[in-house]
């Protein structure tokens, strides 16, 4: 790893001024090294002081708390004193059902040093040892994990009336949004925390709270559409399929069954109660709640969100499973963000590289690269040997 | 049409705890030895009493049409007095759970200026639009957090711009507890004199004769885990749980071998037991032979309290079992 490690020291000597952490002297900080060491319960007076650390140290992942604390710097947790803490939302294309985030797998043995392309089978072809599958950040998974970020961006400024949003990519495989609710009472207690995951996520939504009926008549209750949350947008899709512009996921026969609903416009839009309906309608209706989920809702780890003493990392600092740099970004910067190309932060002086692990085509900063096969020895700029060698693809030759 | 005072002294007379209700003891001055001695204040210490009494039975008393803003104040401030005085966070509880359910039952067709200005003075940050009231999430989320049923889960909700919103009977039961929250801490007064003192040692004794009735033995083989020990403690210093804390606590105690009659029992010491509903419940999970939630759920849900290294609080028992057998 000498090379990635020469190229990390390089970044942090020339860019360290772009390293900027929010109220510095307030968060705790976490280094890890190359070597594996853990550095916790840092706490740093300046941003310059933060800066020296890191050329000092050049860390393989730099991470601040999310949490403001009074002494940040002490390793007990109570004596830390939090005193606030944003909201952080995790996309982790990881957890995406997406068929984008299953390209470019490949497995690797440790025992016996076979690979190949795709997931790992159950056991090794060449020894029955038990290969690890090994992922690479491609364009189109990350593209999916911008579409969750995004969901949760707007869910925080519309829902939430979020104070203050701010997105990083991570350098790795996914988003964080950090949102901070403003007011004086901080929000730091996990129930309370964990309700606002499952808002943004949808997760544990009851349809027959959405959709009621009352027993004696048949007549339905439903959401308004000037409504906030998921009951606002359970509304807007049932009007949307009334004006005839629904989602591509809703079927044929919801439509005409829910078209068919009397008095569903005016329950829309003002509250009154619609139908009568029947069974079979209430049913489809309340499915449609958790179809609605299932295609608008942003796939996050609610436990993140849930722990006011979670750690993100450093903006502008690099990531040590890509070489990528964990980009800070606005809300709407994030839409023309395109991270393979932007967040490419070491520089282009060649390193050797022998591929072990299939390797597929890549673009990294605009060039492309690959197919890389076992057994090739190749010369890349830096940046794009560290991705092979940090995705554990290659060695330095 | 009543007049101006007449309207301020009957919101006194409903919500002593607020700020009509200081405004009244401002008013008449009212001191410690008032409530003990003055004889225009009997039947504000009998209305104490009956007040502590029906906190630690679980009914609700709402107290005498009959009484001036004076005395109606003079009466909870009495009951507060000897509650601070016992000193014991499960009577706390009691007349905290009492208070609130006495806001309900006389708020929840209260004017709606009333009720912003109730909500304001119980520091619940709330913004009023028509027939809607948006409470601020970070006022809301700890409020709804003890409110079972779905419909006050953030997911449910209509929530917008960092509020939300419900309707008055929403925003009622919201106040509620916060009155709970404000009333089931009372500061210890110090020596009471003998007329409140008197009337605390009948409130102890009534106190110790509900604990008894609801107190039993606890005694899984092999002990019961983290998360079941922290909730029976908590059922039996009267604390109100989750529907899903009860859930839990109900389906692992039937799956160890109590009995249904125990269950209920136990769920006795809540503030807002309710015989019916607690055994058509406890019935139920019997019935259907649930088992409590894994480890995982557990967790996610925050009743986990150790990591035992389980999938199932029931595997806590056999575990220990196990290696007591070997
Ligand atoms: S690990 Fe399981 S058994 Fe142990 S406390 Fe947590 S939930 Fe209970
Ligand atoms: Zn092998």
């Amino acid at each position: 790893m000498r090379a990635v490690e020469e190229a990390f020291s390089r970044y942090y000597r020339r860019h360290s001024a772009s390293i900027y952490v929010p109220e510095v002297e307030r968060r705790e900080i976490m280094l890890m090294s190359f070597g594996g060491g853990v550095l916790r319960h840092l706490s740093f007076r300046s941003q310059q002081a933060l800066r020296d650390a890191l050329v000092r140290e050049n860390p393989m992942h730099a991470y601040h708390s999310v949490a403001s604390y009074r002494n940040p710097g002490s390793p007990e947790m109570r004596e830390k004193g939090i005193l606030d803490a944003d909201l952080l939302f995790d996309v982790d294309a990881d957890e995406l059902p997406d068929p984008r985030c299953s390209e470019g797998l490949a497995w690797f043995c440790g025992d016996c040093g076979e690979s190949g392309e795709g997931p790992a089978p159950p056991s090794c072809p060449g020894c029955g040892g038990a290969p690890k599958t090994l992922s690479w950040p491609t364009e189109g998974c990350l593209e999916a994990a911008k579409e969750h970020a995004l969901r949760v961006i707007d869910a925080a400024l519309g829902d939430l009336g979020a104070e203050r949003v701010s997105v990083s990519f991570t350098g790795h495989r996914g988003y964080h949004v950090a949102v901070g609710l403003g007011g004086e009472k901080p929000l730091l207690g996990g129930f309370e925390r964990m309700e606002v995951a499952r808002l943004v996520s949808g997760r544990g939504i009851d349809p027959s709270e959405l959709v009621r009926v009352e027993g004696s008549t048949g007549a339905l209750r439903v959401p308004t559409v000037g409504e906030g949350g998921w009951r606002g947008r359970y509304a807007r899709l049932l009007r949307s399929v009334l004006e005839g512009d629904p989602p591509e996921w809703v079927s044929e026969s919801e439509v005409s069954r829910v078209s068919a609903i009397p008095g569903l416009r005016a329950a829309l839009s003002s509250g009154y109660a619609a139908g009568p309906v029947g069974k079979k309608t209430v049913e489809l209706l309340r499915r449609m709640v958790v179809e609605l989920v299932e295609f608008s809702g942003a796939v996050i780890d609610e436990q993140v969100t849930g722990d006011p003493q979670r750690m993100t990392r450093i903006p502008n600092s690099l990531h040590g499973k890509t070489g990528l740099r964990a980009v800070p970004l606005s809300p709407d910067g994030i839409r023309s963000f395109r991270p393979l190309r932007d967040a490419v932060a070491l520089d282009g002086e060649e390193v050797t590289v022998e591929v072990r692990v299939p390797v597929p085509r890549f673009r990294l900063g605009g060039e492309g690269f690959g197919p890389l096969s076992p057994g090739d020895s190749v010369r890349l700029p830096a940046y794009a040997a560290a991705m092979i060698i940090l995705r554990g693809r290659g060695v330095e030759a | 049409m009543a007049s101006p005072w007449a309207r301020r002294g009957g919101l006194a007379w409903k919500y002593p705890f607020s700020r009509w209700g200081r405004e009244v003891v401002e008013a008449a001055g009212l001191e410690i030895s008032d409530l003990a001695y003055d004889p225009l204040l009997e039947p504000a210490r009998r209305g104490a009493r009956r007040r502590l009494a029906a906190a630690v039975g679980g009914r609700v008393y709402l107290g005498e049409g009959s009484w001036t803003p004076e005395v109606a104040v003079a009466s909870y401030l009495t009951a507060r007095l000897i509650v601070g005085r016992i000193s014991d966070p499960y009577l706390g509880r009691l007349f905290g759970e009492h208070e609130g359910k006495r806001f309900y039952a006389l708020a929840s067709d209260e004017d709606p200026d009333v009720l912003s200005s109730l909500a304001d003075d119980l520091e619940v940050d709330s913004e009023r639009d028509g027939l809607l009231w948006g409470v601020a999430l970070a006022d809301y989320l700890p409020l709804a957090r003890r409110i079972s049923g779905s419909r006050w889960r953030l997911v449910n909700a209509d929530v917008r711009r960092g509020r939300v919103w419900v309707r008055r009977r929403g925003f009622v039961r919201i106040l509620q507890e916060a009155v709970r929250d404000r009333t089931s801490e009372a500061p210890d007064p110090g020596p009471l004199p003998p007329p409140l003192d008197e009337a605390a040692a009948d409130v102890a004794a009534m106190l110790r004769e509900r604990s008894a009735r609801a107190r039993r033995k606890s005694g899984a083989p092999g002990g019961f885990p983290p998360c079941v020990v922290d909730l029976l403690d908590r059922v039996r210093r009267g604390e109100n749980l989750s529907h899903l804390e009860r859930f839990t606590l109900a389906a692992y105690l039937l799956r160890v071998g109590w009995s249904e009659g125990e269950v209920i029992d136990l769920f006795r010491a809540s503030p807002d037991f309710n015989e019916r509903v607690a055994s058509y419940q406890v019935r139920h999970i019997a019935s259907k032979g649930y088992s409590p939630p894994g480890c995982e759920r557990l967790r996610e849900w925050g009743i986990c309290r150790a990591d035992c290294g389980l999938r199932s609080p029931l595997q806590f028992g056999r575990r220990a079992r196990k290696v007591e057998g070997r």
